[in-house]
C-alpha cells in the first residue's frame, strides 16, 4: 500500500477518545443501562477469578470472627483492591446463571483446581438465590465487612434476599447491590441447536420474551460477535507486549463466532467494518480487516473451518505494530523518518513476534503470511522487499486488499485523511493487477459493491442514503440496499426506510436510483452510525 | 482395567421413583455410558478394548435413541446434567477431571445436543476433543473451538455466554465514532444543499446529461464493469486455497525466514532474526523435525557467504548461534523427543548432531546416557565417535558411569577410535557391575594393547563370571603378554581356584606357561611332588595340567621338570608326565626341524 503523508486536522479531546479500548474509561463508550455495557476484556475476566477467590475467603473468614478483627483486613484490602480495579466506570458484578459464573456478560473459566473455591461461593450465593452481586467503585472496607457479616449471619432458610437488601440499607452497606436469581434458559422446540446458540437459545431473565424478528437480533449479535473480536485482539496486543505470550484460544472462539454470523447475513456484518479506525489504541482495524477477509474469502470458495483460520489470521496482521512505542504510533503530528523506518518494518517485525511468541511449529502459516504480505503488493511494489524469490500467498493477497481498503477508509491510519469508501475501490481499481490481485478485486467488490457498504449517495427523490449492502442481482450491482438517512429537504430521519434500489414500479421503471455519490469524508460525516 | 472403579466415579442419579418413560431411561443410561467411555479412553486410551467395548456400546445405544427420538439434548450444570428438567447424571467428585459434565461445564458449554445421522467418527472426534482441549491449556482449541472446526451437524453446543449475550437487548456501542468524522447529523441539509449546488454545476459543464434506456436520467454510474470472475479464474482460486490448506506449515514458515535473513537490511531486525533463530533451532528440535534442523543448519552455515554485508555483530550473532548448537538445552530436548517418540524416523539427525561442536560433546553424551532405543544410542555414538575424538576426556571420564548400556556404547566408541593410550582408563573396569561391560572391556584391552605386561589382564581372572574369565585367558594364552608369576600366584593358590572348571584350570595353567614361562616351573613342579591326604584327586589333577602346560612350554627346564614328575608323581602323574614329554620331545623335534 501506498504511503500517503496528508497532514490531518488536530484531533480535539473528544476525537482522541478510542472506541473499543481496554482502558479504564471503556464504559463511557459503551451503551449505559443494557446488560452488555460492562463489555469487559479477558483480563477482567482473570481478575473475576480472583474476586471469586478473594469473596470466598471473606465469607469464610467472616464465618468466624466479627466484621472489626484483624483477620479481615487482608480478603477485605484483596477485594478493595480488585473492584478499585475493575470498577472504574461501573459496578463490577459477579453474576451466577444455573453455577455458570459470570463477570459480567463473559463467562468465567473455572479450572478443576478452582473448582473447590467456586464451589464454596456457587453454593453460597446459591442458598440465598441471590443471581448477582454489584460493587461499585465508592465500596469501602466497612462495607464489605458489614455485607460479609450479613451474609454469613442471617439465615437463607429463614430470610429472603429482599431481607437482605432491607438489612443491607438498614446498616447503612452502601456500594453492594444484589441481582436476584437468573436462569440460563435454552429455546425448547426451534429444532437442532445452532452452534453459536444464537438460533435458539433464549433467556428468562428480568428483560422477559425477545422479539420475535430476527433482524434486530442478528445485528446485535453481530455487533456482539464484533466487540469480543475487538476485546480479544487487543488482550493479545496488550498479552504481546507485557508478558511475551500469546494463546489464541479467545480470539478463535470470537472468530469462529463471526464466521457463522457472516455466513449468516454477510451484509449485517460488513455493516459493522463501516466503524473506522479513528485511534491507534482501537483494533477495529485489524476486526475490520479481519472481517473482510473471511467476505472475501468466503466469495473465493474457502471451506468454512479454514475461513476461522483466515480471520484469526488477520486479525494480527499488525501484530508488528505492538513493537513500535506507543509515541509513535499515537504521533499527533508527522512521522519523522526513523518513524517511517518502524512503520515500514512492521511486517517484518510481526513474522518476528509471532514466531517468537508462539514457536516455529506452533505458529499457523497464514497467520506469518498475513503479517509478511499485506503491505508486499502483488507487484512487490511495497513492503518489505525481498532480494530473493518469493511467491505471494493467497492469504498475503487477500489480506492486501482488506487492509487497503480498510486503511484508507480509516482516518488515522498512516497519519491521511479518510476517503470514501467508493473513492477507495476507485483507486483500488486503478491498480488491479499491479499492486492487487485482479480476480481477488473482482470478489472483493461483489463483497462490498461496486457501490460499497457505508456509501453516502443521494436518490433521485434528492433523499440521501447510505448503502446497507450490495445488490443481490449482479447486473444491477449500482442499485444496492439502501437506508434512507434525510428527506428530500436534507432533515435527518430516524429508522429510515430501506429501500432496494432494484425494486420496480408497474411500469417496469426502477421505483429509485442514485443520482449522485457522495463522498463523506469531504462533510466529516461517518455513515457508521447507520450501522452500529 | 478396573470397570468398577469407573462406576464408583460416575453413576446415574438414583431417583427415589422408576424413571416416568422409557425416553428419560435411555437417556440416563447413554449419559452414564458417555462418561464412562470418555473416561476409559483418557485412562487407557481410545485403542484400549476395554475402552473401545464401551464406545461401542454408547454408540450402538446413542444410535438407537436417536432413531427413536431423533435428539439427545441435555443441560449441564457444574458436575450435573439435566434432561428434560430432571438431573440425569452427577458426578461424585465434583471438581474431578474425569467428569464429562465438568468439562462440560469447564468450556462454559450449557447445552449439549446429539442429533440423528450421528457416526462413529462423529462421535469419536467428541470424546476426543474433551480431552484434547483438556490436556493442552496452552494450546489454542477448546471443546467449543474444535466442534466448530469440525463442523459437524449431528453433535450441537450453546454455551452459557452465548446464551446470556442472547439475552442482551442493549447496543454493545453507543455512537461509536466521534473521532475525525465529527459531523453533526443537523448539517446533513447543508451537505445536501452544497451537493445539489455540485451537480447544477456539473451539468452546465457538462452539457445536457442523456441517460440509459430504462433508468430515469442522471442516474449515478459507477463506470465498473466485468467483475465476474470467470469459471478458469474460480478453479485456480480453488486450487491455491487447496495448496495453502496442505502445504508445510512448518517448512514455509523457515522458507519466510530464510528470506528475511537473505534480504534484510535493518540492523535492528537482523539482530532479532538472528536471536529468533536460536527458538526456531529449540522448536525444530522439540518436535523432532530433524530433515527441516539439518537443511535450516545447512543454510545458517552458508549465510555469512551469502551476506558479506553482515555487520560483524551479526556475524558474531551467527557464529554463536551454530557454536551453541549443541547446548545442554537443546540436547536434553532431543533426548525428551527420542525417548518420548522411539519409533519416530530419525532421518537428518545423523547430519544434526555431525553440526555440532566438539564442545557438545559432555551434552552428547549425557543424551547417549539417557536414550532409552538402541538405534537412538547408535546415532548419537556414531556422532561422538566424530566429535570426541580429539578431546576424550569426556568419553573417558563417562566409563565411570553406573548405567552398563551407555559404558558398552562408550567402549564401542573407544574400540572405533582403537588407540592404546585408552587402555588404562578401560583396564579400571575390572570391577565394573555389569558383566557384558566386563566381558567388552577385556575385548578392548586385547584390542587397544594386543602385548606387553598382561598383568592387568590377570585381575580378571578373579571374576565371578566365567565367560568374563574365560575371554580373558583366551588373550593371555596367545603369548603376546609377559607376567610374572607373582601376578599368577593369588589366583592358584586360592582355595576358590580349585573349584574351577577343568577346561578353565587348563587353560590358566596354559596362559600361565604363556605369561610367565619358565618362572611357573617351580610351581608346576611342586604340584607333581606335593602329597597330601586330602584333595588328593584335585592335586593330581593339577599335577597333570602342570604335566601339560609344561609339555607345551618344552624348554629345558620344563624337560626337567617333567622328568622330576616322571619319577616322584602319583601313578597319574607320572602317565602325565611321560605324555607331556613325548609331547615336548615332539615339539623339540619340529623346532628343529624348522630351523
Amino acid at each position: 500500500m501506498t504511503d500517503f503523508k496528508i497532514k490531518e486536522a488536530p484531533a480535539t479531546d473528544e476525537q482522541a477518545r478510542p472506541i473499543l479500548t481496554h482502558e479504564k474509561s471503556l464504559s463511557q463508550k459503551i451503551a449505559h443501562g443494557s446488560e452488555a455495557g460492562d463489555i469487559l476484556d479477558q483480563q477482567m475476566v482473570m481478575l473475576g477469578i480472583q474476586l471469586v477467590t478473594q469473596l470466598n475467603v471473606l465469607i469464610k473468614t467472616s464465618r468466624i470472627y466479627d466484621p472489626t478483627n484483624a483477620a479481615l483486613d487482608n480478603p477485605v484490602d484483596a477485594m478493595l483492591t480488585l473492584i478499585k480495579t475493575m470498577a472504574h466506570d461501573q459496578p463490577v458484578t459477579l453474576r451466577l446463571q444455573n453455577d455458570f459464573l459470570f463477570l459480567g456478560d463473559s463467562h468465567l473459566k473455572v479450572t478443576a483446581q478452582q473448582m473447590a473455591v467456586a464451589t464454596s461461593v456457587i453454593d453460597a450465593l446459591n442458598a440465598w438465590r441471590i443471581g448477582g452481586v454489584s460493587f461499585s467503585f465508592t465500596v469501602e472496607s466497612k462495607d464489605l465487612r458489614g455485607f460479609a457479616a450479613l451474609f454469613v449471619g442471617l439465615d437463607p432458610e429463614n430470610k429472603t434476599i429482599e431481607d437482605f437488601r432491607k438489612e443491607i440499607t438498614v446498616r447503612g452497606i452502601a456500594g453492594i447491590e444484589l441481582e436476584e436469581e437468573r436462569q440460563l434458559h435454552v429455546r425448547e422446540g426451534s429444532g437442532p441447536v445452532g452452534k453459536n446458540g444464537s438460533e435458539t437459545v433464549g433467556s428468562t431473565g428480568p428483560e422477559g420474551p425477545r422479539s420475535t424478528d430476527p433482524t434486530p437480533q442478528r445485528k446485535m449479535n453481530a455487533k456482539n460477535g464484533y466487540a469480543k473480536v475487538a476485546r480479544s485482539v487487543g488482550t493479545l496486543t496488550q498479552s504481546a507486549r507485557e508478558r511475551g505470550t500469546v494463546s489464541f484460544k479467545q480470539a478463535k472462539r470470537a472468530i469462529q463466532n463471526i464466521v457463522d454470523l457472516m455466513m449468516d447475513d454477510e451484509a449485517t456484518v460488513l455493516g459493522l467494518t463501516t466503524l473506522r479506525c479513528h485511534d491507534q489504541y482501537t483494533h477495529n482495524h485489524s476486526v475490520n480487516v479481519s472481517l473482510l477477509s473471511i467476505a472475501l474469502a468466503n466469495r473465493a470458495g474457502y471451506p468454512k473451518g479454514e475461513l476461522a483460520d483466515l480471520g484469526l489470521a488477520a486479525l494480527f496482521h499488525d501484530m508488528g505494530k505492538s513493537t513500535i512505542p506507543m509515541e509513535v504510533l499515537n504521533k499527533p503530528g508527522e512521522f519523522s523518518d526513523d518513524d517511517w523506518v518502524a512503520m515500514r518494518n512492521h511486517p517484518t517485525e510481526g513474522v518476528l513476534s509471532l514466531s517468537k511468541l508462539r514457536g516455529i511449529t506452533n505458529l499457523p502459516g497464514r497467520m506469518a503470511a498475513a503479517s509478511f504480505e499485506h503491505h508486499m503488493n502483488l507487484d512487490f511494489s511495497g513492503y518489505p522487499k525481498l532480494t530473493v524469490p518469493w511467491t505471494l500467498s493467497l492469504t498475503g493477497r487477500i489480506l492486501t486488499i482488506a487492509d487497503c481498503y480498510d486503511a484508507m477508509t480509516s482516518s488515522r491510519v498512516y497519519r491521511r485523511e479518510p476517503m470514501s469508501p467508493s473513492k477507495v475501490l476507485n483507486m483500488m481499481f486503478s491498480k488491479s493487477g499491479k499492486a492487487f490481485d485482479a480476480v481477488l478485486l473482482k470478489l472483493f467488490v461483489n463483497c462490498v459493491g461496486i457501490i460499497p457498504i457505508g456509501s453516502l449517495v443521494m436518490l433521485e427523490t434528492s433523499e440521501l442514503a447510505v448503502v446497507l449492502k450490495p445488490a443481490v442481482d449482479k447486473t444491477n450491482a449500482e442499485r444496492p440496499f439502501v437506508k434512507v438517512i434525510t428527506d428530500p429537504q436534507g432533515n435527518s430521519i430516524d429508522q429510515g426506510r430501506e429501500v432496494d434500489l432494484t425494486e420496480k414500479d408497474e411500469a417496469g421503471d426502477f421505483r429509485h436510483s442514485i443520482i449522485r455519490l457522495i463522498d463523506n469524508t469531504e462533510y466529516k460525516l461517518d455513515t457508521s452510525r447507520y450501522f452500529v | 482395567m478396573d470397570e468398577t472403579k469407573i462406576d464408583n466415579d460416575a453413576r446415574p442419579i438414583t431417583l427415589t421413583k422408576e424413571p416416568a418413560n422409557a425416553e428419560l431411561a435411555s437417556v440416563k443410561r447413554l449419559l452414564t455410558l458417555l462418561d464412562k467411555t470418555a473416561k476409559s479412553s483418557r485412562t487407557y486410551g481410545a485403542a484400549n478394548p476395554v475402552a473401545q467395548k464401551f464406545f461401542q456400546q454408547l454408540f450402538e445405544g446413542l444410535t438407537a435413541h436417536l432413531v427413536t427420538y431423533s435428539k439427545l439434548a441435555f443441560l449441564v450444570q457444574r458436575s450435573e446434567l439435566y434432561f428434560n428438567g430432571e438431573m440425569v447424571y452427577r458426578s461424585e467428585q465434583d471438581s474431578s477431571h474425569e467428569s464429562v459434565a465438568f468439562k462440560l461445564y469447564a468450556d462454559g458449554i450449557r447445552e449439549l445436543a446429539f442429533l440423528e445421522g450421528l457416526s462413529a467418527e462423529d462421535l469419536s472426534f467428541f470424546l476426543d476433543s474433551l480431552w484434547d482441549s483438556f490436556d493442552s491449556e496452552e494450546g489454542d482449541d477448546d471443546i467449543v473451538t474444535r466442534l466448530w472446526s469440525k463442523d459437524l451437524s449431528t453433535i450441537t453446543i450453546a454455551t452459557a455466554e452465548e446464551i446470556v449475550k442472547a439475552s442482551t437487548d442493549g447496543d454493545v456501542f453507543a455512537l461509536p465514532t466521534a473521532g475525525m468524522m465529527e459531523a453533526s447529523e443537523s448539517s446533513l441539509r447543508d451537505l445536501l444543499s452544497q451537493e445539489q449546488a455540485k451537480a447544477k454545476k456539473e451539468k452546465r459543464l457538462e452539457g445536457d446529461g442523456s441517460s440509459p434506456s430504462g433508468d430515469k436520467p442522471g442516474r449515478f454510474q459507477s463506470g465498473h464493469v466485468g467483475y465476474d470472475i470467470s469459471e478458469t479464474e474460480s478453479a485456480e482460486l480453488t486450487k491455491e486455497i487447496e495448496a495453502e490448506s496442505t502445504r508445510d506449515n512448518t517448512t514455509y514458515l523457515l522458507d519466510m525466514l530464510m528470506a528475511i535473513l537473505a534480504s534484510e537490511k535493518s540492523p535492528a531486525i537482523l539482530t532479532k532474526l538472528l536471536d529468533l533463530w536460536g527458538n526456531v533451532l529449540d522448536s525444530l528440535t522439540a518436535q523432532g523435525r530433524w530433515t527441516e534442523l539439518d537443511s535450516v543448519l545447512g543454510l545458517l552455515h552458508v549465510t555469512a557467504e551469502v551476506r558479506p554485508d553482515l555487520h560483524d555483530d551479526h556475524k558474531k550473532q551467527l557464529a554463536a548461534l551454530l557454536n551453541n548448537l549443541g547446548r545442554l538445552e537443546r540436547v536434553k530436548m532431543m533426548e525428551t523427543y527420542l525417548n518420548k517418540n522411539p519409533n519416530a524416523t530419525t532421518e537428518g539427525l545423523p547430519a544434526v548432531l555431525l553440526s555440532m561442536t566438539p564442545a557438545a560433546v559432555p551434552a552428547l553424551c549425557t543424551l547417549l546416557a539417557n536414550l532409552e532405543a538402541p538405534a537412538h544410542q547408535a546415532i548419537v555414538a556414531e556422532a561422538l565417535e566424530t566429535l570426541a575424538k580429539d578431546q576424550p576426556d569426556h568419553v573417558l571420564r563417562g566409563l565411570a558411569d553406573r548405567r552398563p548400556r551407555y559404558v558398552k556404547n562408550l567402549l564401542a566408541i573407544l574400540l572405533k577410535w582403537n588407540n592404546p593410550r585408552f587402555a588404562d582408563a578401560v583396564e579400571k573396569l575390572v570391577r565394573y557391575p555389569d558383566i557384558q561391560v566386563r566381558k567388552e572391556v577385556v575385548r578392548a584391552i586385547g584390542i587397544f594393547r594386543l602385548s606387553g605386561n598382561g598383568t592387568k589382564l590377570v585381575a580378571f581372572l578373579h571374576d565371578a563370571e566365567e565367560s568374563v574369565r574365560l575371554a580373558t585367558l583366551k588373550l593371555l594364552i596367545t603369548g603376546q603378554y609377559k607376567t610374572p608369576f607373582s601376578a599368577w600366584s593369588p589366583l592358584v593358590s586360592a582355595d576358590t581356584f580349585k573349584d574351577r572348571p577343568l577346561s578353565e584350570k587348563r587353560a590358566v595353567f596354559l596362559a600361565m606357561r604363556a605369561t610367565s614361562g619358565d618362572e611357573v616351573i617351580p610351581f608346576f613342579e611342586s604340584l607333581f611332588t606335593e602329597w597330601s591326604w586330602t584333595n588328593r584327586k584335585k592335586k593330581e589333577e593339577f599335577a597333570t595340567l602342570a604335566a601339560e602346560a609344561l609339555g607345551k612350554l618344552a624348554t629345558p627346564a620344563a624337560f626337567t621338570a617333567l622328568e622330576l614328575g616322571q619319577k616322584k608323581g602319583s601313578a597319574p602323574v607320572r602317565q602325565a608326565c611321560i605324555a607331556a614329554l613325548a609331547q615336548a620331545q615332539r615339539q623339540q623335534l619340529l623346532k628343529q626341524a624348522a630351523s
